[in-house]
């Protein structure tokens, strides 16, 4: 009976523990690989790859860190937090960010809370040539700004 | 002489801004720059913050909004061919040119059109991206926001635009107009030799496509604060602009040495 009991008491303390952790995982940064085209003629392009981003603070940043991008070993591509779907909101300021330069965080709007979430791409240059991107991204990443 | 070139100047000025469909052309530019700038601060009361004035311009092109930039650039030689030229068209089908010509004189008629061409494109381009950079200095006045990425890796370009960001966006507005008035008078000296609208739109077209299709395109070379540098966006720039001007000096030798363009053009009518 003490047995039944402790073997109870360990599997409850095993699960609120997993539950716990995977809590503290949903909440830390993550590097999930993306690739796509960064779209002539400066058209908005999303990643695809939708994340759900179950924040309610706007100082939570998300991150992006481009590893590639066809134009260039060091080119510029502006990258932002978009709401998944058809039709497009934006959540966030948008980033220049340098090819190869590292991770960039950025905070989110106020109308990014509990929110599907995309990562939107659009080249910085208004030319008519498509390149493709890729690197890591994470939709929000536990440290606060 | 009856007529001095600057009273024909001022004549052939005041008839473009007396048509209601140029000036409602040139409206829609200043409009698209201005809505530019207002996109752009549209997502301040959700807690957005763009960059500041000098970054924010038309020209740098930071935004994610509606390609604006797109409307104005693509089909630059179509607009401006359109304001600066369609009366020399006209005066083709009326044979209002011939009643020029004679008035002034062949050269000077040619003179009249191609400074006229090259000033109201230059005049139209600059003024509505200067008007640009004023309002857009008025709404983010006490905005601080920078890129975040450090541009200065990229060497001398981006370091000595980002230390003098005003006089960058001056420069590059002069660089721009400068652009936007070549195309201008290549129209009118076009229209001048060839006489037919359809030729001409074409023609003026294929020539800008053939300097804004390639990866290092022209558009670069009229965009501040970007990652190229002067020896990526110079040769582009300059052969764009010496493409133009030989083009003109051919239509104009052509239009010299053909006095019976207009004429023949009426006949065939």
């Amino acid at each position: 009976m003490k047995s039944t009991k402790k073997i109870s008491l360990l599997l409850v303390v095993i699960v609120v523990l997993s539950m716990a952790l995977s809590f503290s995982a949903f909440a830390a940064e993550d590097n999930f690989p993306y690739s796509f085209t960064m779209k002539k003629n400066c058209a908005n392009n999303y990643c695809g790859d939708s994340r759900y981003r179950d924040s309610d603070k706007t100082n939570n940043p998300w991150m992006v860190n481009m590893t590639y991008n066809a134009e260039g070993t060091s080119a510029i591509a502006i990258y932002w937090l978009a709401s998944s779907g058809i039709t497009r909101t934006q959540y966030s300021d948008v980033v220049n960010v340098i090819c190869g330069n590292g991770k960039y965080y950025k905070g989110v709007y106020n109308n990014a809370y509990h929110k599907n979430t995309d990562l939107g791409v659009r080249n910085n240059n208004n030319v008519a040539t498509a390149y493709v991107v890729s690197g890591y991204w994470d939709e929000e990443t536990g440290t606060l700004l | 002489m009856p007529y001095s070139i600057m009273e024909w100047y001022m004549y052939s000025v005041i008839r473009i801004f007396n048509d209601k469909r140029k000036l409602f052309l040139i409206i829609i530019i200043v409009s698209v720059m201005l809505f530019d700038i207002f996109y752009k601060i549209k997502n301040i009361p959700v807690g957005g913050m763009p960059y500041n004035a000098n970054l924010s311009v038309f020209l740098a092109f930071t935004g994610i909004g509606p390609n604006f930039h797109a409307l104005v650039f693509w089909m630059l030689p179509i607009s401006l061919l359109f304001i600066v030229s369609d009366d020399i068209f006209e005066d083709f089908s009326t044979g209002n040119d011939i009643v020029q010509i004679t008035k002034i004189g062949k050269k000077k008629y040619i003179k009249t059109m191609l400074i006229k061409g090259f000033t109201i494109s230059f005049a139209i381009i600059f003024v509505s991206l200067m008007i640009n950079l004023i309002v857009s200095h008025i709404l983010l006045y006490g905005v601080t926001k920078t890129f975040e990425s450090d541009l200065f890796k990229f060497g001398s370009l981006a370091e000595v635009c980002l230390r003098k960001p005003l006089l960058t966006n001056i420069v590059f507005i002069f660089v721009a107009s400068i652009l936007s008035g070549t195309i201008g008078m290549t129209g009118s000296s076009m229209a001048l030799a060839f006489g037919d609208r359809k030729k001409v739109y074409i023609a003026s077209f294929l020539i800008w496509y053939i300097f804004f299709i390639p990866r290092k395109s022209i558009m670069l070379s009229i965009q501040p604060f970007s990652e190229y540098n002067l020896s990526d966006i110079l040769p582009v720039y300059i052969a764009c602009i010496a493409t133009h001007i030989l083009v003109t000096i051919v239509c104009v030798i052509w239009r010299t040495k053909n006095d019976d363009l207009s004429y023949k053009n009426q006949i065939v009518d």
